[in-house]
């Protein structure tokens, strides 16, 4: 209990530090009427502007103002679309959330059985296989990969879309640059989470109870290799979501961080404003999440 | 005078360990051909990157059909040389790579050295924002505050600068939580020295390696997001040459003219590879073990 008070008044700092951020970022600017309004704006229309946004107060009301209005999902409309910006973002949410999820989905089917397989013959032809596949992956921009697969599966082979949304063909190509691009760093800590377990006293013991190895893997050690994956997958998830940023801006994929992209673009500042808040809290609660779930599998912390 | 065998084994432990490293020596060696080509590009292009011949445009490399060999790589869609193009784009990167590198490593190692040494409030403070840095992710954080500020090649050195400090924070107040409980650094506090000269003098010396593995990574993941802010639009603005701007610069071509794409990529890829390779090289240098093997080569006798 104590641990999830701790966590949640860090979430509250981590919010309170994003909207900051995000709040500085259109004072940084100057003059943020001089971006949002035309080049010939009228005198008169600017000050009127100006105070509509509430721009002639002092900062510290301003951001205090603003902390008020983010807290209860209140951003303001889209400077270009008369809409809340919040409802733009949410609209893109599922589109973001699918690419995410089945990218990591296949990070995973990648990574978990390379992992395991390199940790318990390590140095042998599959150890390095995967080694090397990691260096290589770590190496590799994921922009440039998204664009190479493209050009091979889309303008050579015309096999899927080039871009787009809606059915499972348009999803193949962008989740499975996003899972490519994951599963390296994955399968390296599923490795060395691997090695660590397997030299522990119980995995000695159930071996020299006479288990075959099959079962030591399965029954034993890879239920407590489990443990730090789903751990991983909290800490990891900031990391896709900036993927996804790159993998919807090359496959034209309608999710938050394209819509990201062209507000920044536009300098469309609420939604900018909505999109980094909620992006920032999706990416928290999922962090809470794991951490609920890590507690529940965990029997050291669970009984603690 | 050392006999002939002695010197032989001496030079065989030597050896021995850079067949150890051969993939780190590997990577220094792409790295130093890298910097090579960006330090002598003038010299070696064949052509002036910024000059194109349009009747020459969108040609293939030399081996494709329709291709020559007067521009080996081919040209991009205003008839620039490809591989002119690439070999001056080398300067860009490496440049983006190192200087942010260095402002990310100033910041973040001081922060972590205050955050680690001093604890409490500074701590506290430092965590939190750390924190804040590292649950957002960080190409998002560049891509915003460099559109606001402005897309130049400036703009972007400070901004990647100043936004992936966070890294070298937490490696760094780790690692002096640690030493701060060893002998001799509660042996010098105990003589009545300084905080600040018992961070600088007593504990920094042990992190460099740390600090060292850890830039070199990075500058590999600065070379790759300055790319893709470049290939945005965001970052080095066309027509100086960078590997990300001139993919997206022929975007629209790209897709039906392969080698624009491929080219520029390569060149990341390799580049990035082999500063990625070097970093790991460097750690395995670092490590006790080896170091001493490669060390008692020289010390020790045969």
């Amino acid at each position: 209990m104590v641990r999830i008070g701790q966590r949640l008044i860090q979430v509250g700092i981590i919010c309170i530090g994003i909207s900051f951020v995000s709040f500085v970022l259109l004072h940084l600017t100057g003059d943020p009427v001089t971006v949002m309004l035309p080049l010939d704006a009228p005198e008169q229309e600017i000050a009127q502007f100006r105070h509509k946004m509430g721009f002639d107060r002092p900062i510290v009301v301003q951001f205090l103002a603003y902390l008020k209005n983010a807290v209860r999902g209140d951003f303001g409309n889209s400077l270009f679309l008369e809409r809340p910006a919040v409802s733009l973002v949410l609209e893109r949410f599922p589109a973001s959330l699918i690419l995410i999820s089945t990218g990591l989905s296949i990070a995973l089917i990648i990574a978990i059985p390379l992992g395991i397989l390199s940790a318990f013959k390590s140095h042998s032809f599959i150890d390095n296989f995967s080694t090397s596949f990691a260096v290589m992956g770590q190496a590799m921009p994921l922009f440039w990969f998204a664009i190479m697969m493209m050009i091979i599966f889309c303008i050579q082979l015309r096999w899927l879309p080039v871009s787009g949304y809606g059915t499972w063909k348009h999803l193949i190509l962008p989740s499975f640059c996003m899972g490519i691009w994951q599963s390296p760093p994955t399968m390296r800590l599923i490795r060395s989470g691997m090695l660590d377990i397997l030299s522990q006293d119980y995995i000695r013991t159930a071996r020299a109870k006479g288990l075959s190895e099959g079962k030591v893997v399965v029954k034993h050690a890879f239920k407590n290799a489990l443990i730090p994956v789903v751990n991983l997958v909290g800490l990891q998830f900031g990391f896709l979501v900036g993927g996804a940023v790159v993998t919807e801006t090359v496959f034209s994929w309608p999710g938050v961080a394209s819509l990201l992209l062209n507000a920044i673009r536009t300098y469309d500042f609420p939604v900018v404003q909505a999109a980094l808040f909620l992006l920032a809290l999706l990416i928290i609660s999922v962090n809470l999440i794991v951490d609920v779930i890590v507690a529940l599998i965990d029997p050291r912390i669970r009984d603690r | 005078m050392e006999s002939l065998g002695r010197i032989r084994a001496r030079l065989y432990r030597a050896l021995k360990v850079l067949w150890k490293l051969r993939m780190g020596v590997f990577g220094a060696m792409i790295v130093c051909f890298v910097c090579v080509l960006a330090i002598f590009a003038p010299c070696i292009a064949p052509y002036n990157p910024y000059e194109g011949d349009i009747t020459k445009r969108l040609m293939p490399p030399f081996w494709a059909e329709k291709g020559s060999t007067v521009h080996l790589l081919g040209t991009d869609h205003i008839g620039r040389d490809l591989l002119s193009r690439i070999i001056f784009g080398s300067r860009v990167s490496l440049v983006v790579g190192f200087v942010s590198v260095l402002i990310a490593t100033a910041i973040g190692v001081l922060l972590g050295l205050i955050a680690g040494y001093y604890g409490k409030i500074w701590d506290w403070i430092i965590s939190s924002m750390v924190n804040i840095m590292i649950t957002f992710p960080f190409v998002l954080l560049a891509l915003a505050v460099i559109a606001v500020v402005g897309p130049n090649f400036r703009n972007m050195l400070l901004v990647l600068g100043l936004t992936a400090w966070p890294v070298f924070t937490r490696v760094v107040r780790s690692e002096v939580l640690k030493w701060k409980e060893i002998d001799f650094v509660q042996a010098a506090r105990a003589m009545g020295m300084k905080g600040n000269r018992i961070i600088f003098s007593e504990i920094f010396p042990n992190l460099l390696s740390s600090v060292i593995v850890l830039s070199s990574l990075e500058v590999a993941r600065m070379i790759i997001v300055e790319a893709f802010l470049s290939f945005l639009g965001l970052g080095v603005q066309p027509p100086t040459p960078s590997w990300g701007g001139m993919l997206g610069e022929s975007r629209v071509y790209m897709l039906t003219n392969w080698w624009l794409a491929t080219f520029p990529g390569i060149a990341i890829f390799i580049t990035t590879l082999g500063i990625n390779l070097m970093g790991d090289g460097i750690r395995d240098f670092f490590d006790p073990h080896l170091r001493y093997q490669f060390l008692s080569s020289s010390v020790e006798t045969g």
